[in-house]
């Protein structure tokens, strides 16, 4: 099959737009892995950073709109054109969300710094971070190469994510019924945990992108969601 | 997105405002051949031009003929003796009967007026008259019996020398060796045209009269060659519009393609190029030598109009297949398409909705088909339709298409080949006749056209 | 789908044009290879493809257009509500009536617009006397949405009116002799995009009550319209689905090649 489009305007375009979402993922990434480190070394100016660069990765959401809009109106994309527009619409959304929940990380930040939470806790928050920035990374490198397979992959480390949080949000509660002085840390760092875990939704949001894109169908829903643990009362412990 | 190429803009060589040497020589190619065209069409019109005066200069002599007015005593002595006026008696008096009357006429009035002349001899004074004159004397006084005996005004046709003078063919020094005229009858002429005994009028016997006489130039006119070339157009016309039509439709809407409907169109396209004369010698040995003679079809003879018809049907066939092909060609198929689209069989559609469309075509086509055989002379030579026609006008459309007759060329081209220089006169005005009916045609082919073109 | 038994019984009765083995040869040309397809009932169905692909050849087929062509030879079978429409018993002319026929270009006869619509019933005789001539004149110019624009000046030539007007009155002329089946030969490629959006409207409209089969170049007019797609490459029928699937998600490289603009 010819890669080329007959008209190379065409090419160009989809190329552009594309070019666009792989420097929106690379802030994204970038935006994470400063928010996560923020949060373990108690930095308030890296997370003011993190909250600026938040503002670049809004506009960049906001171009890659326009730019696909334009591109449905004028070339009427059809066939893998069209699943591709329809991705980059998507992706880009997912990952001004993943922005959002980063930039929102590193708000918390400057809160905690007062309330001094437990040792230990901001480094396994900053692990499930730096999982979901690799997963990231992945589901980005799958989207560029058009690779199902390690979409794929990427929509089963979720339940990893998925675990951590799991396991923390069981840690928070150990913390917190020791000593309540740690309640206001720990429910901060509880809410970061939550954001990171909705991050990890997010880049399986965008791996299912990258398999609709190549295969033009969505991958089936019924992915074992492990985090039930969460909500289940009997799963308190004590 | 971000495209440069169009930034870095190529560096302007040259104004807009100049023409460069490539343009410049393309420019005067383009005058030059337009000059060409001009000058190719100046020479067609300078021709035309050359042409038609030539035509008219040389051919109106002819509608127009010298009359002498004469006051004629219709002597009862020499054409009633009886004085009974008894019609059968009165017919008995030949045409040399009246010469006497004419001649005694000619004295008078020349004693009358006062003219002076050395012309003594009776023969010779008549020579300014035609010899027709004499006829219609008879045919004035058998009409009018009542008339004998009294003094009749007439107005005879002058001799074609006469007439020849008038209208500057003949001179006195042309006459020298002229035995039918002299340069006295010309001193006569003279003083009969200031006494206005001699004029010049329209003759409408040139369009309407028969060939009469090779002798009589004065009296010969197209109206029966006409009446000839009229009949055979009729058969072309019943005869080759049907089967040309039929013909053509069969060929391009109906017939398959194969080799053999090919050859057919090669052998159609090539009988359009065949020359007349071998149509003329087909009908001459088919029509007439096998079909009149060999079979005994009585009406296939040598002359007749109808046989010359069938030729000239024969030559106009390909003319109108080939025409009205190429109409039935230029209807869009998108008709035929449309019309067998809602189920219209392939004759419906051909009679209810191509041919109307063609019709203008096809009607074009045989005008110029029949203007063709109207003007054709080659093949009716072979079958004898040339030659002096003496009778007049055909009783019947059975005598018109069986009795002999010419046609307008062929009676041109017998005029023009006579000795006598007024019929060559009488064969250019034969000329303007054959040309008006030729436009009037064309006339009519192009209001048909008009009138049956549709839009599509 | 495969679990519901019945809607394979359901499909087979809505077949209104089932299609098997078509071989179309022009001369030593084989311009059509091997066509296997089935057309519902009260469907739009478009055939797309790049030019000379096969899908107008393949069309004409179907009310024995290509008959008139005298080296064009097709074989296989072609059955309309069951009967084999290439049957020696089957008179085209007959054929033609139940299959009408729309073409690329505005074909109106250079005739009035009520000669025009009443030209095929006549023919066909459909009518018995004047008054159900004007009856059916009048309702075939309503089907085809015609009606309002020229119900005052019936005897105006139909080569008068617009390009979309002489599109849809040539609609309304098909429609006229009561087909079932309706065959449009690009019907828009000659119109502009508002006369194009008219026809289109028209067609979904027709939709109710015929079963359409469309020739389009625009792949755009192709899924706005149709509900089924069959796409031709060469002569062959490379993908034949629902319309959206193949305009989303085409099974087969050429036609995803097509239709997003990448065969050269």
């Amino acid at each position: 099959m010819n890669d080329q489009h007959i008209l190379s305007a065409y090419d160009r375009d989809l190329e552009g737009i594309q070019s666009h979402i792989m420097k929106m993922g690379g802030l994204v990434e970038h935006s994470i892995k400063l928010a996560a480190q923020a949060l373990e070394t108690r930095d308030l100016d890296l997370a003011a950073n993190v909250r600026s660069d938040d503002k670049k990765i809004d506009a960049l959401e906001e171009q890659i709109n326009q730019e696909a809009a334009r591109l449905i109106a004028l070339r009427a994309p059809m066939g893998r054109d069209l699943r591709a527009i329809l991705s980059v619409m998507k992706i880009s959304s997912n990952l001004e969300r993943i922005g959002d929940y980063s930039k929102n990380m590193a708000k918390r930040t400057a809160v905690l710094a007062e309330a001094n939470p437990p040792n230990g806790a901001a480094k396994s928050v900053r692990r499930m971070a730096r999982e979901v920035e690799l997963m990231l990374k992945d589901a980005l490198d799958a989207y560029i190469q058009n690779d199902a397979d390690l979409a794929n992959a990427v929509i089963i480390r979720d339940e990893d994510v998925d675990q951590m949080y799991n396991s923390l949000f069981r840690n928070f509660l150990t913390y917190m019924m020791e000593d309540p002085r740690n309640i206001t840390g720990c429910m901060h760092l509880q809410f970061i945990a939550k954001n990171v875990e909705r991050m990890g939704d997010h880049v399986t949001a965008i791996a299912e992108q990258v398999i609709y894109q190549v295969t033009g169908e969505m991958p089936d829903e019924d992915r074992p969601k492990d985090n039930a643990a969460a909500y289940d009362p009997s799963a308190q412990p004590g | 997105m971000t495209d440069t190429s169009h930034i870095s803009r190529a560096p302007r060589t040259s104004s807009l405002l100049t023409e460069d040497a490539r343009t410049k020589k393309r420019n005067a190619a383009e005058a030059r051949f337009k000059i060409y065209g001009i000058v190719a069409i100046a020479i067609g019109l300078l021709f035309l031009l050359v042409l038609l005066t030539t035509i008219i200069s040389r051919g109106t002599g002819a509608f127009q003929q010298t009359f002498v007015t004469l006051n004629v005593e219709l002597q009862e002595s020499r054409l009633d003796k009886s004085g009974a006026r008894d019609i059968e008696q009165i017919k008995k008096v030949s045409t040399f009967g009246y010469n006497p009357l004419l001649a005694d006429a000619l004295s008078q009035s020349i004693v009358d007026n006062g003219f002076e002349t050395e012309i003594t001899k009776s023969k010779a004074l008549r020579q300014l008259l035609s010899t027709g004159a004499i006829g219609q004397l008879r045919a004035y006084v058998i009409a009018n019996p009542d008339q004998i005996g009294q003094t009749v005004e007439f107005n005879f046709m002058a001799s074609s020398r006469v007439d020849g003078y008038l209208k500057g063919r003949v001179t006195r020094e042309s006459l020298a060796r002229d035995k039918n005229l002299s340069p006295a009858h010309l001193d006569l002429v003279d003083q009969m045209l200031a006494a206005g005994m001699i004029e010049k009028r329209f003759n409408a016997d040139f369009i309407l009269g028969a060939d009469a006489s090779s002798n009589r130039p004065e009296q010969a006119g197209m109206g029966v060659s006409m009446i000839g070339s009229l009949f055979m157009m009729l058969v072309v016309l019943l005869l080759s519009v049907p089967i040309g039509v039929a013909t053509s439709i069969y060929l391009e809407e109906f017939a398959p393609k194969n080799k053999f409907t090919d050859l057919i169109e090669v052998n159609i396209s090539n009988l359009a190029a065949v020359p007349s004369i071998v149509f003329g010698i087909l009908g001459l040995a088919f029509f007439i030598q096998f079909s009149g003679g060999v079979l005994g079809i009585q009406s296939m003879k040598a002359s007749a109009p109808l046989v010359g018809g069938l030729v000239l049907t024969l030559m106009t066939l390909p003319t109108i297949i080939i025409s009205t092909r190429a109409a039935l060609k230029a209807v869009p198929p998108s008709i035929r398409d449309a019309a067998l689209g809602v189920g219209a069989s392939k004759m419906q559609a051909v009679f209810h909705h191509v041919l109307p469309l063609a019709m203008p075509g096809i009607l074009t086509g045989t005008i110029i088909g029949l203007a063709q055989a109207l003007g054709e002379t080659a093949p009716l030579l072979l079958i004898g339709m040339v030659g002096f026609i003496a009778s007049n006008y055909p009783d019947s459309i059975m005598s018109g298409l069986t009795d002999p007759n010419s046609a307008m060329p062929a009676q041109i081209f017998e005029w023009a080949k006579r000795s006598d220089p007024a019929f060559y006169e009488r064969a250019w005005g034969g000329i303007i006749i054959l040309l008006v009916f030729l436009m009037t045609m064309n006339i009519i082919a192009i209001i048909l056209r008009r009138r049956f073109e549709r839009r599509w | 789908m495969d679990d519901l038994g019945f809607t394979e019984t359901i499909l087979t009765q809505d077949t209104k044009i089932s299609a098997r083995g078509v071989q179309v040869y022009y001369g030593d040309n084989h311009a059509i290879k091997d066509v296997d397809v089935d057309i519902e009932d009260k469907t739009v169905t478009a055939f797309i493809g790049p030019s000379g692909c096969g899908k107008s050849t393949f069309l004409r087929c179907l009310n024995r257009m290509n008959d008139t062509i005298d080296i064009c030879r097709v074989e296989g079978d072609i059955h309309i509500d069951g009967e084999d429409i290439y049957d020696r018993a089957v008179d085209p002319v007959q054929l033609r009536a139940k299959v009408g026929m729309v073409f690329q270009k505005p074909n109106p006869f250079p005739k009035s617009i009520y000669d025009n619509v009443a030209y095929g019933p006549k023919i066909h005789g459909l009518a018995k006397n004047k008054a159900e001539l004007d009856e059916i004149v009048e309702k075939a110019l309503r089907r085809g949405a015609i009606w309002d624009e020229v119900k005052d000046r019936l005897d105006a030539p139909g080569t008068g009116l617009s390009g979309g007007q002489q599109q849809r009155l040539c609609i309304a002329r098909a429609v006229a002799t009561e087909p079932e089946v309706l065959l449009m030969d690009e019907p828009c490629s000659a119109l502009d995009p508002i006369a194009t959006a008219q026809v289109e409207e028209l067609m979904d409209e027709l939709r109710k009550n015929y079963s359409l089969v469309i020739v389009t170049h625009s792949m755009q007019q192709a899924a706005r319209v149709s509900q089924k797609t069959a796409f031709f490459h060469l002569g062959n029928l490379v993908e034949f689905g629902e319309t959206g699937q193949i305009f989303t998600n085409p099974q087969d490289p050429r036609t995803e090649s097509y239709i997003t603009g990448r065969i050269g």
